[in-house]
This record gives structure tokens, sequence and C-alpha cells, in this order.
């Protein structure tokens, strides 16, 4: 067994158990695996919660609480994120880089180009500081991730799902085509009174629509309306007219209904219910909202999932600032 | 940095792929519509399936092929056309956080806050976001109560148009990003303030300071370059780089193109119809000289015609004269062509509004600048607003400039066929101060209604928020701050033949809301306002200026169909009517010898065959007899406010060229508007249901008429009283009640000397026991209204 004596060997086993040290401590989820730390600074959550009580002279309450951490979590994880993507680079955030490392060059007049007080202001953290190179870094990534779905055409099935589901949106309402014997109420005190007395005069002289429709005061609105929706209807004779003619049933005379103009007797010839377009008609207005629902859920998700790359650390809700009893 | 994010995972995309068809039923708004085979629509012109037991009389015919209005597109008519018109609710005034002076209020374009949004909010097809008092863009309920920050509108709207600022186009679109991602100019100075960079949202929660901020931001903004006769410049971000800011500028009005185009229902349903439009924004030292511009169809100027044009001599060095200063200039010969008819030699020491319809003209009439629409021709018209806070007294002359020449006096008339007499700034219509117990030429108490006491956009609407020094007398005000003073000087003009008897002044009524936050068509009197200006009165009632607000009107026009051909004409030959935000239903005909019964009969018929609709001139007098009018008026179906009185109002010249006005009730009753809670249900805050009508219609014969007098007759139609917006915002947020002034003082009292969060609320609460007796001025019960556009008599020579 002189071979297991071999240093050749020994090094090689202690190589490889070198190695499995190293992989199962620095691998996703290893002991040595150190996710990188976002410390949400005390000092600007006391000034966010500070705020709230100045501009509502309360504590948030749990859930305003969770808003405010909320809000300030996402804008840390962004900024993280576009900083690792290289966003500070972009030509925007660059030239407020060198814009702020002028403010704090021990000699501002040596020349230094653009690109050079960007490099210096990074190396001093002025990038993780400045609001507004931060704003113009979280809007970025923001808008990056958003821009992954937005980009996309969105996939025919997609379309097909979001239409059969929000169909109210698409669809076209149900219209009545109608006649009615008006009762002016300009003219006649009691319409109401009116209206049933030539009811009765229809039903009992058993009158063809004709005869009945003659029996009318002069009125604005023609005594026979085309297919017409309940909104049109309503702008016509108004809001509880139309939803009282909608309800009826066709082929009969109604009973007197009031409208703007006074009360009439409402005949329905034909009703067509509402009825959804072809996707075809609307699918350019249907793959936008898709779209951009998309959008919002990716983001919601993507940021969810950067969340988790992070040791996120928040400080403890001071007294000062805890929710009152019963909030 | 070391961190990388780690690549989007196969387990991730799966995510995302099951987010869609999982968020996909989660998205459903509503549960599914039953579906029913429905005919195809009928093309144009077609008739309509045969009716079963159809009656042959009273039968609403088909559209016609050629119907009384140019057509200047090509679509389908509408399935409801109206050959006897229909009152189309609307909208010709309204900003989104495209416009610099909503943006630099946190009004966000990039959340939404954008004419597409808009017009969607229009429909009634979504929420818009506003942002919350701190300025932070937050979905869902307000952190810490207060009105919703995502409003939804109540009752749609049939047609409107998004008018944001063609002043800093090229700055917005640099700053909104839709002239290219991350370029330098985002960090100009305009970008910080338009931006937001002043102020971070949600990091800095000070309202006041916010507001204040974004005050200054607007004079910075406004004066520098919407005002003066010969200083107008760019800002220096579009000045130092005018290729990136015409790009910019272009990127900017062509998305409100496509917005419009995208709202536009071309099929025969004709639910909603936008029209492209903008507001050029004339301020000079912060008077309102601003007129929004309405473009017929999709063939626009390929460039907004701006308050820049407007100078006499455009971009001087501003290095060289002070840019606070409006000093006099002469028109050149160079200048002739630019502000004909201004004659040379004319000392100008304001702007003029000449070089503006000028070259409006030239571009889209004339058809020398415009852009490949679908439409055969392009075509305009421009509607000035807030001539109350523009200008008249002191030194500088009003909105309503007297023309130079006949041909000018016929330029008015042909450019300006309408002025917007409502909206959340305040009323133009006239103005009665009971404080003073005066008027501004005028003894008309219903005068009394919103009126402001700021006499420039520098002290009204938050921008300052204490008006101008407190109180004013009327007589302070110039009378052409108020249209029927103007409407009375054009009728003088016209007798006194001082530009060939041509009155000027021959403008038609629409009303608005102006509002900048995008909510298109919102009008209600309840707690729920969304505000004129985003963060500047996410606190209304906190501030002297911020109350005064309305929560503005509608523009009505009477139309055959919901199209952008038939809604234009009707605004060109005036048919239209404004209210301060209800439903109201008016019509008004004129003619010489209509039946004392017309009311009883199909008047409509009446009307058109033997007269003129509002907008009108009376036809040829017939006879001897004097002229008769037909009004009638339905209260709005869905509020049900009974109407409380129709007036008639007449203005007329005598023959020493004095002019004078006379209010006539002609329908309903009249009332003291100084005792509106008398008719008030104070605890629903509803008007008694035992009062004022559902209807009310009369045919008026004007009793004084002479026939050598010049003269013109507009409606003015008066709910019963309700409580103003105000009154419900301080009950329900603030807890004290403006209707009882003395306990609502206690009570306001009460909270300063509370609890911290109390003292808040008294903050928030500061004006809300204004009344009628206070400055500011504030009616906490109001008297909804409509105005219709006059009907105008001038004697045959």
């Amino acid at each position: 067994m002189r071979w297991l004596r071999s240093p050749a060997l020994h090094m090689g086993v202690l190589g490889a158990l070198a190695f499995a040290a190293v992989t199962l401590a620095t691998g996703s989820g290893g002991w040595l695996h150190r996710r990188p730390r976002i410390e949400i600074a005390a000092s600007r959550i006391a000034q966010m919660a500070g705020d709230f009580v100045d501009a509502n002279g309360r504590p948030p309450s749990d859930a305003e609480w969770r808003q405010i951490l909320d809000a300030q979590i996402d804008d840390e994880v962004l900024l993280h994120y576009a900083l690792a993507l290289g966003m500070q680079d972009n030509t925007a955030a660059r030239a407020r880089l060198a814009q702020i490392a002028e403010f704090v060059e021990a000699n501002p007049h040596e020349a230094t180009s653009p690109d050079q007080s960007a490099q210096i202001a990074i190396k001093l953290g002025l990038h993780e500081g400045d609001l507004i190179v931060r704003r113009i870094l979280t809007d970025s990534a923001r808008r990056l991730i958003r821009a992954v779905v937005l980009l996309q055409r969105p996939r025919p099935e997609l379309v097909e799902q979001f239409f059969a589901a929000n169909t109210a949106e698409y669809t076209r309402p149900a219209e009545v085509r109608i006649s009615h014997v008006a009762i002016n109420g300009f003219k006649w005190r009691d319409t109401e009174a009116r209206a049933r007395e030539l009811l009765a005069r229809i039903r009992t002289g058993a009158l063809d629509l004709p005869a009945a429709l003659a029996l009318a005061d002069p009125s604005l609105v023609p005594a026979d309306l085309p297919l017409t929706t309940e909104r049109g209807l309503a702008a016509e004779l108004g809001d509880d007219f139309a939803a009282a003619v909608m309800a009826l049933p066709p082929g009969q005379w109604s009973e007197p209904i009031a409208s703007r103009y006074g009360h009439h007797l409402v005949f329905v010839h034909q009703r067509l219910a509402a009825a959804v377009p072809r996707l075809a008609e609307v699918r350019d207005q249907v793959e936008q909202q898709v779209l951009e629902k998309l959008a919002d859920d990716w983001l919601k998700l993507r940021l969810r999932e950067l969340r988790t790359e992070f040791e996120i650390v928040v400080p403890e809700r001071s007294p000062d600032v805890a929710p009152e009893v019963g909030s | 940095m070391h961190w990388r994010p780690r690549p989007i995972s196969v387990a991730s995309c799966l995510a995302a792929a099951s987010l869609v068809v999982v968020a996909v039923p989660v998205l459903a708004r509503q549960p599914r519509s039953p579906a029913a085979p429905r005919p195809p629509a009928p093309p144009p012109g077609a008739q309509p399936a045969p009716p079963a037991p159809a009656p042959a009389a009273g039968k609403r015919s088909s559209p016609p092929a050629n119907p009384p209005f140019e057509l200047t597109e090509d679509r389908p008519r509408c399935s409801n056309y109206e050959p006897r018109r229909q009152a189309l609710f609307g909208t010709t005034h309204l900003h989104t956080g495209l416009s610099f002076d909503a943006s630099i209020r946190f009004v966000d374009y990039q959340s939404g806050n954008s004419p597409r949004g808009a017009y969607r909010f229009a429909q009634g097809k979504g929420t818009i976001q506003l942002p919350d008092p701190s300025g932070a863009q937050r979905p869902g309920p307000p952190i810490g109560g207060g009105p919703s920050r995502t409003p939804k509108i109540d009752r749609p709207i049939d047609w409107g148009a998004v008018t944001d600022h063609s002043e800093h186009f090229g700055v917005m679109g640099i700053c909104k990003d839709l002239a290219g991602k991350d370029i330098p100019e985002r960090l100009s100075m305009e970008c910080r303030m338009i931006n937001g960079f002043f102020y971070e949202p949600g990091r800095a929660v000070n309202p006041v300071l916010g507001s204040t901020l974004a005050a200054n931001a607007f004079t910075q903004l406004t004066i520098t370059s919407d005002g003066a006769i010969s200083h107008n410049t760019r800002l220096p971000v579009c000045e130092n780089n005018p290729a990136l800011c015409n790009r910019a500028e272009l990127e900017v009005w062509t998305e409100m193109q496509r917005a419009a185009e995208e709202a536009y229902d071309r099929t025969p349903d004709c639910k909603f119809t936008s029209f492209i439009a903008y507001e050029n924004t004339s301020t000079p030292l912060l008077n309102n000289w601003h007129r929004n511009v309405i473009f017929r169809n999709d063939r626009v100027v390929k460039r907004p015609v701006t308050a820049i044009d407007m100078a006499l001599h455009v971009n001087p060095d501003p290095t060289k004269l002070p840019i606070n200063t409006i000093p006099a200039g002469v028109v050149t010969k160079a200048d002739e062509k630019r502000v004909w008819p201004v004659p040379v030699g004319t000392t100008v020491r304001s702007p003029l509004p000449q070089p503006f319809w000028n070259k409006l003209d030239e571009d889209c009439t004339q058809g020398k600048n415009v852009t490949d629409g679908k439409a055969r021709r392009c075509d305009f018209l421009t509607i000035p607003h807030n001539s109350n806070l523009g200008g008249g007294s002191n030194l500088f002359p009003p909105l309503f400039l007297d023309p130079f020449n006949t041909e000018d006096a016929k330029r008015h008339q042909a450019m300006e066929p309408l002025v917007e007499i409502y909206q959340d700034k305040g009323s133009s219509e006239c103005r009665y101060d009971p404080r003073f117990l005066a008027g501004t030429d005028t003894v008309d108490e219903q005068c009394a209604f919103e009126i402001l006491d700021g006499k420039t956009l520098g002290s009204a609407s938050g921008v300052g928020a204490s008006g101008d020094g407190g109180a004013a007398p009327p007589s302070s005000w110039g009378e052409r701050a108020y249209v029927r003073n103007v409407w009375k000087d054009g009728i003088r003009m016209a007798a006194k033949g001082d530009f060939g008897g041509i009155n000027p002044f021959k403008m038609g009524v629409v009303a608005a809301t102006d509002s900048h936050t995008g909510v298109m068509g919102w009008t209600p009197e309840n707690e729920q306002w969304p505000g004129h200006l985003g963060i500047d009165d996410a606190y209304p009632m906190a501030s002297a200026s911020n109350i005064q607000n309305s929560t503005g009107g509608h523009s009505v026009v009477w139309a055959e169909e919901n199209s952008r051909d038939s809604i234009f004409a009707a605004l060109k030959r005036k048919e239209t009517y404004g209210t301060s935000g209800t439903r109201i239903i008016v019509r008004l005909f004129g003619g010489w010898g209509f039946p004392a019964d017309a009311c009883e009969k199909d008047f409509v018929e009446l009307g058109y065959r033997d007269g003129v609709p509002m907008g009108g001139d009376l036809p040829a007098r017939t006879g001897s007899g004097a002229p008769t009018f037909i009004v009638a008026a339905w209260r709005d179906d869905t509020l049900k406010t009974n109407l409380q009185q129709i007036q008639v109002i007449k203005g007329w010249v005598r023959k020493d060229k004095s002019t004078h006005e006379q209010v006539f009730t002609v329908a309903g009753t009249d009332a003291n508007p100084f005792n509106l809670e008398a008719a008030l249900d104070a605890k629903s805050c509803k008007a008694r249901p035992e009062l004022g009508a559902p209807r009310l219609c009369s045919t008026w014969k004007d009793p004084q008429f002479d026939p050598a007098q010049h003269a013109f007759y507009y409606v003015r139609v008066l709910e019963e009283p309700v409580c103003r917006y105000s009154t419900l915002w301080c009950r329900t947020w603030i807890g004290v009640d403006p209707l009882n002034h003395g306990q609502c003082k206690q009570d306001l009292a009460k909270l300063q000397a509370g609890t911290k969060e109390q003292q808040i609320k008294a903050q928030q609460g500061a004006m809300c026991c204004s009344d009628q007796t206070t400055t500011p001025f504030v009616q906490p019960v109001i008297q909804e209204r409509a105005w219709t556009s006059p009907i105008w008599y001038e004697p045959k020579p």
C-alpha cells in the first residue's frame, strides 16, 4: 500500500476536499455565501415617519408603516440593480455626477474631463447619496424592467384570454327600437294621469300602432326611434326613462314612464342583447392594455425576486412613530 | 458594488408566464357579459332594418349622405344621427401631466396622467393617477385619508379636447424623455423644476414647501417666456440646443395627436369624439391672455403657434434688456405681414393676437404647414378664457383688445367665435360683490357667483395664496374682465360704426374645467374633488386662492351627431352653451312671431323653421313686432336638482351709444341670491325637493324692444341651491360645517388649540369658514347654472 503514502495522492485528495468545501460554502445557499446587504438607514426611515406625522398629525398605522418601508426598500433594490447594470454610466447620470463632483473637488479650477469628474464622484460614493442621481437610476431601472414586456408583442392566446376576461370593457351595449306616445309636460299639469287615460283608450279600443301614436302630443323626440342604446335613450329622454325602457318586454304597450319631457307610453319593437365585438376590431387596443398590465405585474414580480438576492435590514420602529392603540 | 443580478431564471420566466395566465382572470373588471349575435352595422346612409309595424309619421330618418355640415373626413355617419340636433356634453379645456405647470405640481405624465389617460378617464374606462399631498404617486386609497388620488369619472362625457400648454412642449419633451432617454438636458434647471427634482416626493412630505416651490417654478417658467411683447424667448435649455428642442416639441405634439386619434370613435357607434388641441399661454405680467386652439380634424399644424410667436420681435437677446418689463414696440414695415391688419407705425404695449391668428390661418387654413391626416383640410378656432384674470385694470390692457380697423374686427369675429365663460378659476360672466353692494358695470346680484379676489394668474388658483391684497371694489376691475361687458362693448362698436359696423366680439359660450390633473369631464359638487393643480390643492381649503377654485363646468353643443365635423360646425356657428358642472339641458330660439303656446308644440321644429337657435343672428325683421324667444330647460336627470328660474339677459345700446343691460325672469320664480340657505336641506346639502320644477319653458317677447337699437339676448338657467363642494369637503375631511358660520369658527378654533393631529386639520381647513362676507369670497351654498350663447339683433340700415 505504498501508493497510499504518495504525496501526489495526498495533494489530490486535499485539493478535492478544498474544492468541495469552497463549493459548498460559497455556492448558492452555502454558509460562506453572503447576500449583499441593504441596510435601510434609520435616519431615512425616521425622516419619512416624521414627515408622515407632520402631514397627518398622527403616527402611521401598521399598514401605512409597511407602505413606507416597502417604498423605501423597492427604491434601494432598484438603485442596486441599476448600479449593477452600470446605469450610472449613462449620459444623464454622468453629467450630473460630473456636476456634483465639482462641488466637492479640492481644486475645482484644475481642468478635469467630465468623465474624470464623474469617476471621482463615483469613488466618493456620491452616486448613492445624490437624490437626483438616485432618482435617475431608480426610474431607469423601473423602466428597463417594464420595457422587457412593453417591447414585445403579446402572444395571441394571451390577448384572447385578456379580451375574454374583460369583455365588459369592449362590449357593445344592448339596444332597443321603440315607438312612444308622448304626453308633454309643458301642456298637461298631470302627465301621468293623462298617460293612463290614453293607455286605457289604446287597450279598450285595441288601437293599432298608428292610431295609438296619433294620440300623442307634439313631441321634441320622434315617435319612432331606431335601435338605440341605454346611453342614447338617456341622453335624449333621461336616465330613469332609459333604465325603465331597457327592462320592458317587447311587443306590448308599457305603463306610463316618466321622462324629462313628461310621460310616455312605450312600445318595444326589437331588442338586441349586448354583444362582444370580434377581437379583430379592437385588437390594437386590447394588445396595448395587455402589455401595460403585464408590465406592471412583471415589475412587481421582478422586484419581489430581486429582494431575495439581498439581505435587507430594516431598522426597528422607534416608539415615537409607533401606531396609537387601535390604529 | 460587486453584486450582479442573477440572470432571470427559467423559474422566473415560468413565473412570468404563469403570472400572465393567472393575472388575466384576476384583471377582469366585470363578469362576462352575455354575447349575442348581432347584425353587422349598416353602411353609411343605409336604411335601418325595416321595423315591424312602423308608424309613418314622427319617424326618425336615417342619416343623410349629405348632412348640413361640411364633411372634411370620410367616416360612417353616426347611428344616432339627429337632424334636429342633440345636446352633447364635453369639454374644450383640460390639461394633463404634459403641461409644464401641471408637471411642476407632480401631476405625472409617466404615471399615466397623460392625454391618453385623460381620454380614457373621460369615457369612464379607467381611473387616473394624481399625486398625493407629498407629490408621490401611490395607487390605492390615500395614506392618511382624504379624497381618492385615483379618481374615476362619475358620468362619462361625449367629447373633449386635451389642451396642454404649447409653450414648453420642447422642454417637456426633453424632461419627459419623449425626445430620447438619458440626454444631458434632462438635468437642466428647467427639468429639475418640471420633474420636481427641487422637491423629493415621499422623502420630504411638506405640502406647504412643495406648493411654494411649485409656485416659484411657475413664475420662473411663465414670466420669462410666455408674456412680454418683445422679450419672449424659449427657455435656456431650448435656446442652447434648438435642434433637440424642436425635435422634442414635435414628439410631444405628435403624442397628443396620437392620443386623440386613439380616443376618437370612428365607428357608427360614435361613443366619443376627441379633438386635437392645445393652449396658447400668453401671460403678459401674469395677466391671463390664454387661448385654446381646437382643430377640426386630424389635419393640424405641424408646429403649434405659441405665445412666443405673439411677440412683436421674437427672440431678442435676453441679456440686453430686462426680462420683466414690457416696453412699447412699434410695428415696422418688416412686421407688416406677420401682424396684419395692425397698421405699420402702431405703438404696441401688449402681445398681439394677430400674428398668432395669421400664422394659424396660414399654416392650417391655407394648408402651408399641415400634417398628413386622413381629413381633407385643416380648420381651427380659438377660444379665450379667464378674462376675469385677463387684465384691463390699472395700466394693463384687457384680454379683449379693441380692434385696430375693420379688417381686424372681421378677423376677431372669424377667428374667435367662442369664449369660455366659466371654469375652475371662476366665472367670467359678470361680477357683483355683496361685500361692496356693487358690481363691475352691473347691478345683477346673480353675478355674485364664483368670483375670484385675485386679478391675475399670480394670485389665483394656488399660484399665490392670498389674492391681490384682499377684497377690492368691483370698480377696480376693468369692465372687459367680464364677458357680458365685452358683449356690450361689441354691440356698441357695431352701433357706432367704428369698424364698418362689425361687432368684433360676437362670441358664443362654452365652459370647462381647465383642470391640470387629467380629470377630463369631472365636475360634481362633492367631497371627492380631485383638485385643480396637483399638490397645490391637495388640501384645497388651506389657502384663500385655492378654496376659490370651483369644480368647473361643461361645454355643450347642439349637434346632429357625435363626430368631429358635426361638433366643430356647432362650435363655429355658436350653437353652444356652458354649464357650471351639472347637466342642465337648454334650448333657445329667437324669431319674430312664435306663438304664445309654443311650449306645448314641437317648438324645435318651429324654432329652426321660423327663427334661429342660440348663437345666431335674428332674421330680418318682419312686420312691426318685437322679437320673440322660445326658451326651455330641463334639470340634470341624474342629480335631479330642480330648476328655479330661467332668465333672459338683454344688453342694448341707446342712441347716445351708452350700453345697458336688464335681467328678465321668464319662467320659474326669482329668489334672493343671498339667502340661499333658506332653500336648502342643510343636512343632506341638497335643495328642498318641493321647490322649483324639473322643467321650465316660456315664450317671451321683449317688452322694451326698440328696432333702432343693437341688442343681444342670452339665457341663464338657475337651479335651486345646493352645497358647494367646499362645504362637503370641510364637513367630511375637517369636521367643521361652513353652513353655520359662527359654530364653524368656534370648531376651527378648537382644532387649532387641540392635539397635533387637530392642529394639522385646522391648517388643512383654514379657509373652511369663509362665506360671502369674508375674504376670500366663498359661497357655501351655490346655484348651479347654465349660460347660452346670445342671439344678436342688428338693425338693418
